[in-house]
């Protein structure tokens, strides 16, 4: 590095840092990263496949569920619809019957849709709002919000207690069982 | 003696009264806001068109620190450049004495760096905030509650990391991390207690030269109450003056 592109390169740090310490340019924003703009959740037995997309790039902070059949290598499209959830749901369950259990939302919200089920009809068998959530977990909403991780309510992501028919959440110290037949709620422990 | 007693018990009563007619939580600080409605260069596509401003949420938010936000009547300006900053766009300016610039605009797209769907921006320990369209649609149309109030800490000289920001439940936490009250009823301390304070953070909020001292005025009810309760009491007064 020579003399000249050294003494550039300090000149640049300097502007940099004089940038970043004046007032008037540093401005944080208050913004959510967006999700990604398309992903695939594949049912434990891989006979269906559900993909959450954005039709707009997210500017509409909406998204479009579709469910596929999967026979033989080839997928067969059973449903499309456009879901309610801001953005997307934050995590999605594809049970073993084509029934879809879409799970909180990507905004970090109290959700109306901390729970929806979907069937292989595009019926929506259960919807569960964080109040009803709060009244099977059994504990202040304040203490639920503390112990959330990802986002108000969801310590650790789902997990399939039987895969393809029940799903567990791990929240504010207990642990939430969907049933995907029907969409019920209990504590699993 | 007995009238010694009856003037104490007296006295008593009139300084009952005048406690109890003052607020019982008062705001300290104040901190004035000048709203600006801006439209297009013609005057169409002006931004909040309902003209929100949040403010029982702000209000309840910087009680925290013992703030008051004082918004001044509206006034709406034409700029299309300023309705989509989608440059870094000076829109802080100088400003009539402490009072805040708050512009309502359509889109920002860029704020210290570009990116979409940007809800608010604001300077930090400086003047200047601006408020996207897309705060009004957050959450299925209940908006995004303390955008407004998050905008102001910046510049009230709060950061998204410091003075104890960073966890979910902090006014200051940046959007992508900070949970978003669905009403005014999850803010803190009530519900899930969403956008608290931390004591560092009040201490440099309140350090702010943008904030001016309260001049309490008691209410026109309280006001009532006390007229109603001291009429009597110097009835009282007077009749036993009278008598002795």
């Amino acid at each position: 590095m020579t003399k000249a592109s050294l003494s550039r390169a300090t000149l640049l740090i300097i502007m940099s840092v004089a940038v970043c310490v004046s007032v008037a340019v540093c401005t944080p924003e208050d913004r959510v990263p967006d999700p990604p703009a398309r992903e695939e959740f594949i049912s434990p037995d891989k006979t269906y496949v559900f993909e959450v997309s954005t039709p707009d790039a997210w500017k509409t902070r909406k998204s479009v569920g579709r469910l596929f059949e999967v026979a033989a290598g080839n997928r067969r499209l059973l449903w499309t619809r456009q879901l309610p959830h801001e953005w997307r749901p934050r995590f999605v369950m594809a049970g073993a019957r084509g029934n879809v259990l879409l799970i909180d939302e990507w905004a970090n919200i109290t959700s109306r849709y901390a729970l929806m089920l979907l069937d292989r009809e595009n019926r929506v068998v259960a919807q569960h709002d964080f109040d009803a959530i709060q009244k099977v977990l059994a504990v202040p909403r304040a203490q639920i919000a503390q112990m959330g991780r990802h986002g108000v309510w969801i310590v650790k992501p789902p997990a399939w207690e039987s895969p393809g028919s029940s799903v567990v959440i791990e929240a504010a110290g207990k642990v939430l069982r969907v049933n995907l037949a029907d969409g019920s709620l209990s504590l699993a422990r | 003696m007995k009238k010694m007693i009856r003037q104490s018990f007296m006295v008593l009563t009139l300084l009952f009264l005048v406690t109890s007619a003052l607020p019982a939580v008062a705001a300290t600080l104040a901190l004035t806001i000048q709203p600006y409605q801006i439209c297009d260069d013609d005057g169409t596509n002006c931004a909040n068109s309902a003209k929100s401003l949040f403010e029982a949420e702000g209000d309840k938010i910087w009680a925290q620190a013992g703030i008051d936000l004082i918004f001044l009547p509206w006034i709406t300006q034409n700029s299309s450049a300023l309705n989509t900053l989608n440059m870094d766009t000076e829109f802080g300016g100088p400003a009539a004495g402490n009072i805040i610039r708050m512009l309502f605009v359509e889109t920002i797209t860029h704020c210290g760096g570009a990116g979409a769907g940007i809800f608010g921006c604001g300077y930090v320990d400086a003047n200047g905030l601006a408020i996207a369209d897309n705060v009004f649609s957050f959450n299925g149309g209940i908006g995004r509650l303390d955008t407004i109030a998050h905008e102001l800490g910046h510049n009230l000289g709060l950061g998204h990391g410091d003075f104890g920001a960073g966890g979910a439940l902090n006014l200051m936490t940046s959007g992508a991390v900070r949970t978003i009250p669905s009403s005014i009823n999850d803010i803190t301390p009530d519900g899930i207690g969403t956008d608290q304070l931390t004591q560092a953070q009040i201490d440099e909020a309140t350090a702010s030269g943008f904030l001016e001292p309260v001049q309490e005025v008691p209410e026109p009810a309280s006001a009532l109450l006390l007229l109603s309760c001291l009429v009597p009491v110097a009835a009282f007064w007077r009749r036993n003056r009278s008598n002795d």
